[in-house]
């Protein structure tokens, strides 16, 4: 192309001549690409001053475990999100090795056994030490043993790495039976020891169960027995069993036997039972249970436990002697039947969740329980969430917890003269630390108000005091302040009070 | 009051009770005790300290966490930021991983959260090459590493 002066052409408002308008096109297209690569040097130039260059290792795995929900289970979509992460430059990478609890516990459906193996080497590599988390959904029931000797879950758990805690959940019994049927026939061959013989915490899932119906190859399902009776010797063990509704057409729940063998319980410190069936299944196991510290049991039936001839278990004949924590959830039964029948003299921490109306007889059976423990002067914390309905003597239960330090009160509905009875009484005035959550806002002024004076009644005492609102949250600090200034004298009786956000309050 | 001196030279007098949700300054006081001397904050600039005491100041008086309890550690992986958080949260790229890196630096975990979880937000459902976009990463692997990366997760890779 001819050269072309434009210097008339830019300094006027002339319109161009034809070779002068070639010359402009030809001249903004190569300033086009000039600008494209400023701006690209521009943007590689912010990006190395960018501060995400400096963010520290343990910084972005702490970002990674959250795009992750690490150390929850990764699965399938959450492997593929952290191979993402770990692709984008040398750094991500070296941070995602770095962070073990992204590779501490792994959903190993679908892996084969080396892929499996190899990502949980990583984590023992990062975390140097042994033992992580396997979640294992067996969907697949072979057809003879040796399909199950094959399989990657068998593999995983004869001669892989060691793991510290596995999750079977299954859809049948049948699909885990055969698979822990084999596990327990290599026991003890292994050296050194299978991860299944060395396991320290063990769930057992089971979803869907058909008793007595016929599977694939003919066969008739097997009963719960067939896997409990023959697992290892755990310190933890989670059962979650499935709904009443969908399982043994053929006999009743009450009759089915779980079969966890009297030579395992003993050696648990916490229990989880999660079930719904009808029967004295709980009581049959926990008579066993007397190295038990912690448990937990999940009720979503409103008949469960009762022994129907009322032979098996007496009131206060099961004693579990260690137990200190006690959490019983969801219990659709008012009754609270659980606590008539067991004795724990060591108990320190009550929690009761999910009752939609507390009974007076409820009350009486926690007051009998707490009695027939021993436990007036030991149990120090209890914690009540989720109750609609305040039974009439609802005040006399803390008259059987005088020793309690620690008191939550999660979304509970209080009657109006609740914390003037409880000073006029002179309730739980041990009180170090009292939650109230959840609190409806229109009841703030007054509730905080009555908190304070129930807690002048002890006179100068100690108590950290937390209450919560939920919607609309009380933010502004001014206006906290506000409500905690007309709460009274606080200094005087050493009353640190919080208002909070709901539902921060417990991790703030 | 707390005199706080930022890399820029700037001097900040804070209430003890709003700069105590920095778990360093904390120690820091708790060590030395009363002073009328400032603490250099050589790791944070005075526009970044504004927004860190916005948030301090947002929290004065709600429970301190204790000093071993790490919401993170203990499980709370959920990507649920409260909305004042969000609104807080609401800034520049650059002013987001600059409050994370002084979070971090000041040690105020609740605060160092609500920065990553912002950026673990960020990248959900996003490809590799994606990420590289948003933040402006430049991808520094090498053809022959980023085979090998590929040929190490192909199991995670979505079949």
């Amino acid at each position: 192309m001819i050269p072309v002066d434009l210097t008339r052409v830019l300094s006027t408002n002339d319109a161009p001549s034809f070779d002068e308008e070639s010359a402009l096109k030809h001249a903004v297209v190569e300033l086009e690409a000039q600008l494209e690569s400023i701006q690209h040097k521009l943007r590689q130039h912010q990006g190395a001053l960018s501060a995400i260059r400096r963010l520290p290792c343990e910084v972005l795995g702490r970002i990674f475990c959250h795009a992750l929900s690490a150390p929850a289970s990764l699965t399938a979509l959450g492997r593929e999100r952290l191979r993402r992460l770990g692709q984008v430059c040398r750094g991500w990478h070296e941070a995602s090795l770095f962070e073990h609890q992204l590779w501490s516990s792994l959903a190993g459906d679908g892996g084969t056994y080396e892929e499996v193996t190899t990502w949980l080497k990583r984590h023992q590599e990062k975390a140097r030490r042994v033992g992580a988390s396997l979640f294992l959904t067996i969907d697949k029931e072979y057809c003879d043993i040796d399909g199950t000797a094959n399989s990657p879950a068998a593999k995983l758990l004869s001669d892989g790495l060691a793991l510290d805690h596995l999750y079977l959940t299954c859809k049948r019994v049948g699909g885990v039976a055969q698979l822990i049927k084999h596990l327990s026939e290599i026991s003890g061959t292994r050296t050194p020891p299978s991860p299944w013989d060395t396991l320290r915490s063990l769930g057992i899932d089971v979803l869907v169960e058909c008793d007595g119906f016929e599977d694939a190859w003919g066969r008739i399902t097997t009963p719960p027995s067939d896997i409990f009776s023959l697992i290892p010797p755990v310190k933890s063990l989670t059962v979650c069993l499935p709904s009443e509704d969908y399982i043994w057409d053929s006999s009743p729940a009450r009759d089915v036997v779980i079969g966890i063998p009297a030579a395992v319980l003993p050696g648990l410190t916490t229990f989880i039972f999660s079930c719904d069936w009808d029967g004295f299944h709980i009581l049959d196991m926990l008579q066993h249970c007397a190295n038990l510290e912690d448990l937990i049991v999940e009720y979503n039936s409103p008949t469960v436990i009762e022994d129907e001839e009322g032979q098996r278990f007496s009131p206060g004949s099961i004693n579990l002697p260690n137990l200190r924590s006690l959490e019983l959830r969801y219990p659709l039964s008012p009754q609270l039947e659980l606590l008539a029948y067991i004795v724990s003299p060591s108990l320190v921490t009550l929690v009761i969740e999910y009752i939609p109306n507390l009974l007076d007889e409820s009350i009486s059976t926690i007051k009998t329980f707490i009695e027939r423990s021993e436990i007036k002067r030991t149990l120090s914390s209890f914690r009540l969430h989720k109750v609609s309905e305040q039974p009439s003597n609802f005040i006399s239960l803390f008259n059987s917890m005088p020793a309690l330090t620690h008191l939550t009160l999660q979304s509970v509905t209080l009657q109006e003269d609740f914390w003037h009875t409880l000073g006029k009484r002179q309730r739980i005035r041990q009180l170090e630390r009292l939650e109230v959550l959840e609190v409806p806002v229109a009841q703030g002024q007054r509730i905080i108000k009555d908190i304070v004076e129930f807690l002048q009644t002890r006179g100068r005492k100690k108590c950290d005091v937390i209450v919560s609102f939920p919607d609309p949250p009380i933010s502004p600090y001014e206006e906290r302040e506000s409500l905690i200034a007309g709460a009274g004298n606080l200094e005087e009786f050493d009353i640190d009070l919080r208002v909070v956000r709901a539902p921060e309050a417990r991790n703030r | 009051m707390v005199l706080l001196l930022t890399s820029d030279n700037e001097m900040f007098s804070v209430a003890e009770d709003v700069i105590k949700r920095s778990a360093y300054i904390k120690n820091m006081l708790e060590d030395v005790g009363e002073s009328d001397l400032p603490i250099p904050l050589p790791n944070v600039e005075s526009n970044v300290l504004v927004k860190i005491l916005e948030y301090c100041e947002h929290y004065r008086g709600e429970p301190l966490p204790a000093s071993d309890v790490d919401p993170a550690e203990i499980g709370d992986r959920s990507l649920d930021i409260a909305d004042w958080d969000q609104k807080y949260m609401a800034v520049d790229q650059e002013m987001l991983f600059e409050i994370i890196l002084a979070a971090n630096y000041l040690d105020i975990k609740s605060l160092l959260d609500v920065g990553c979880k912002t950026v673990a937000k960020m990248m959900k459902g996003k490809s590799s090459e994606e990420i590289r976009t948003l933040f402006n990463i430049a991808n520094d692997f090498t053809p022959e590493e980023e085979a090998q990366i590929r040929k190490e997760n192909a199991w995670a890779e979505c079949r």
